[in-house]
């Protein structure tokens, strides 16, 4: 089962509304950042004033009580002019209160309407404006009085007295004016504390505010991605332990497909050698008729030893045959074992894989087919190379192609005038490959397709299941080499190569054939 | 018919199993033949002459060149010896191939003693028999061959069967001239009577003949 991804939107939905979501969370930041910007401009723009307007009611309030001590000193020098002993005392004194007056009448010029000079603002209110009026009643008197005495139009001790007689309510108006500036810094600095207070309550709503519409939704995104996240991942978890329990399963089953398909493909090269063996039957019974016939011949050659009586027997002659009768029964057993072991076994799996000279197998294989060969009228020639070619193979699958390409070979000579009919094996070695390759002059294979004919069940006779050249490729496929059909005009070259072992030890096949020489033209 | 020749005819195997080979060399040496094994037709082929007298086993089945080529190439060379196919399996196609070229017996491994010992046996008759045909035709020849131009025109004669009479008519010549020819061919010929005079002829017809399609046999 192919595992498919249960729930593809849970993978992409977070993405656009994610985004979105950033966005405004973005853009509610941005706003409540601009806000409280623009309170801590508002603050600058109002509170800093506010402050340093606060710094100036000190000097305004030590002015006004500086006036009080400038209105006695007013009244101490008016009395001082006025009882004065000598003139010289009197023109002294005099002097004094011009200069004490000047500054008095400076002063209060400054408190009521403000002074660059002094320092001082001007601060208004109603009860101040009331006061400033009611202190003119008092203020005016003692200024024309003191005017009087500097001037010395002063009559007797009329003008002091109308000082001294003003002085004290001054002084308390004056004294009045003073709380009243008091009064109106505390009010300030109250003003100031609730402007702050606002300003501090909005920055902290605002605080407020950002949580709830920027943090709050963020953390519950993040904390809703980070559950996605966990699902998803607890998600693919469980996917990819039902796909890794479903690759276990598949390979479990390939691995029960593959020994099914090594089953069927070695019982099919088992029913393909049996099939062989049913065309190479004739050329074995021929094969087993040399040994048959040797038995034969020297059974009866030492019955005739035996009928000679006397001396004349030739006992050590007779011996002699027994022998060869002797290995000519061996040979034949030998022979028999031959087709056993070719026919018999169809275990895919037990390679029986030994270093072999693939020209003697050649060899082998041809004097197999020898007699199909001579039946079909077909001139056979054999061209080996002077190299070795020593491979690992199962020699009898090896030489199962081998019958095969001939037998092939052999049939589609049959449609080729019989003075014609020609069959070229041909063994060549290169460094790393022996290639076996059966020529013959027969109709051929269809160029178009050379592939075709490899195909299980392909075939283009009227006998037969169609197996041969494809259990051919199956076989020598296994052993690591390549089988293929060359594109040729007339006939059909097929050719099969091998690697060449790599470790030189060779062990000898059990059945060399010295009859057979290289290069060796063969009929 | 006579043994032509003296010396003693020769059993030659042809064989490349060397067990089959020597086996049937046992056989046969001890059967009182004189035998000769060859491990390759061509082995066989340079070492015969054609006055070799006696019979060839051979087997068929062989590699680089089979038993029935060694056979046909004798016969192109004119060298004629019975042949016995010693064969494991005798399919029709080669027996037939083998039949008409002339071959006389055939044998299927393994055989008996005795088929084997008659096939031999017959096989060195048949070759005497034509190593005799051989010799007496060769004579013949021998005879024929001294005969002069007026010998054969009245050897002519005779055969057509012609009287004295009539031959002097067409020779011009005399009766007594017809009767001197006569005995001198009868003298050359070495026969005594007319009859025996037309026996020798036509036996030599047939064993030209027989010499002709031998040699039109290794043609084909």
């Amino acid at each position: 089962m192919v595992p498919t991804n249960p729930q593809p939107t849970l993978e992409e939905r977070p993405s656009p509304s994610a985004d979105a979501l950033i966005r405004r969370l973005g853009r509610r930041y941005l706003l409540v950042l601009a806000v409280v910007a623009g309170l801590m401009l508002v603050d600058q723009a109002i509170i800093q004033p506010l402050l340093v307007r606060m710094d100036s009611y000190a000097p305004v309030i030590n002015l006004a009580g500086r006036q009080r001590m400038l209105s006695q000193k007013l009244a101490k020098a008016a009395l001082a002019a006025e009882g004065a002993p000598d003139a010289e005392r009197r023109d002294a004194s005099r002097q004094e209160l011009k200069g004490a007056l000047a500054e008095w009448i400076a002063a209060n010029d400054a408190l009521r309407q403000g002074s660059e000079q002094l320092n001082v603002p001007r601060i208004v209110s109603a009860d101040l404006a009331r006061e400033w009026a009611e202190l003119d009643h008092d203020l005016q008197p003692i200024a024309a009085a003191a005017q009087e005495i500097i001037d010395g139009d002063a009559v007797g001790a009329q003008s002091a007295a109308t000082i001294l007689a003003h002085e004290s309510a001054f002084l308390e108006r004056m004294e009045r004016i003073v709380d009243l500036f008091e009064l109106e810094a505390a009010q300030e600095v109250s003003r100031l504390r609730v402007y702050s207070l606002t300003i501090a309550i909005a920055v902290a709503s605002l605080l407020i505010i950002l949580g709830w519409l920027v943090v709050r939704p963020a953390t519950r995104a993040i904390r809703r991605q980070v559950d996605d996240l966990e699902l998803r991942v607890a998600q693919r978890t469980a996917e990819l332990a039902e796909m890794v329990a479903s690759l276990q399963h598949e390979v479990a089953e390939r691995k029960l497909a593959e020994s099914h398909g090594r089953q069927l493909a070695a019982q099919l090269a088992h029913a393909d050698r049996v099939a062989s063996m049913g065309h190479l039957a004739i050329g074995l019974a021929h094969e087993l008729n040399q040994p048959l016939g040797a038995i034969a011949n020297y059974a009866s050659a030492g019955d005739v030893i035996l009928s000679q009586a006397g001396p004349a027997r030739d006992d050590r002659r007779l011996q002699q045959y027994l022998q060869q009768i002797n290995e000519a029964a061996l040979r034949a057993g030998q022979i028999v074992r031959r087709i056993r072991k070719f026919v018999s076994r169809t275990d895919a799996d037990a390679s029986d894989a030994v270093d072999v000279d693939l020209g003697a197998l050649v060899r082998e294989v041809l004097e197999l087919c020898q007699f199909e060969i001579r039946r079909a009228a077909v001139v056979d020639v054999l061209k080996l190379d002077s190299r070795p070619a020593l491979v690992e193979v199962d020699p009898i699958q090896i030489q199962q192609v081998l019958v095969n390409l001939i037998q092939n070979a052999l049939q589609s000579l049959q449609s080729c005038p019989a003075d014609s009919r020609r069959l070229v094996i041909e063994l060549e070695v290169d460094d790393d490959w022996a290639e076996v390759s059966v020529t013959d002059n027969g109709p051929g294979f269809d160029v178009a397709d050379l592939d075709a004919p490899f195909a299980a069940f392909h075939t283009t006779k009227v006998e037969g299941l169609g197996v041969g050249l494809s259990i051919c490729r199956t076989i020598v496929d296994a052993h690591g080499g390549q089988i293929r059909i060359h594109p040729a005009a007339t006939g059909a070259q097929l050719s099969f190569k091998l690697p060449l072992a790599k470790s030189p030890q060779l062990l000898p096949l059990n059945e060399p054939s010295p009859v057979f020489q290289s290069d060796a033209v063969c009929r | 018919m006579s043994q032509a020749q003296s010396s003693s005819p020769t059993l030659f195997v042809v064989d490349d199993d060397e067990q089959m080979r020597e086996s049937l060399r046992a056989l046969l040496s001890v059967l009182g033949y004189e035998v000769l094994p060859f491990s390759t037709p061509g082995g066989f082929h340079r070492y015969y002459h054609s006055e070799m007298p006696g019979c060839l086993l051979l087997d068929i089945r062989m590699p680089r060149q089979s038993g029935l080529e060694l056979y046909e190439q004798l016969l192109r060379e004119g060298k004629r010896l019975p042949v016995i196919f010693i064969t494991a399996h005798a399919d029709v196609a080669t027996a037939v191939a083998a039949m008409k070229s002339g071959a006389v017996e055939f044998l299927e491994k393994p055989f008996d003693r005795d088929t084997l010992l008659n096939r031999v046996q017959s096989a060195l008759e048949l070759d005497a028999q034509w190593r005799g045909q051989d010799a007496a035709f060769a004579s013949l020849a021998a005879r024929i061959e001294v005969l002069n131009e007026r010998d054969r025109e009245t050897l002519q004669m005779i055969q057509a069967g012609e009287s004295n009479k009539a031959m002097a008519a067409k020779l011009f010549i005399s009766e007594r001239a017809v009767e001197m020819r006569r005995s001198s061919l009868m003298k050359k010929l070495q026969v005594s009577s007319v009859a025996e005079l037309i026996d020798l002829t036509s036996t030599h017809r047939i064993l030209a003949e027989l010499q002709h399609l031998k040699a039109s046999q290794s043609l084909r």
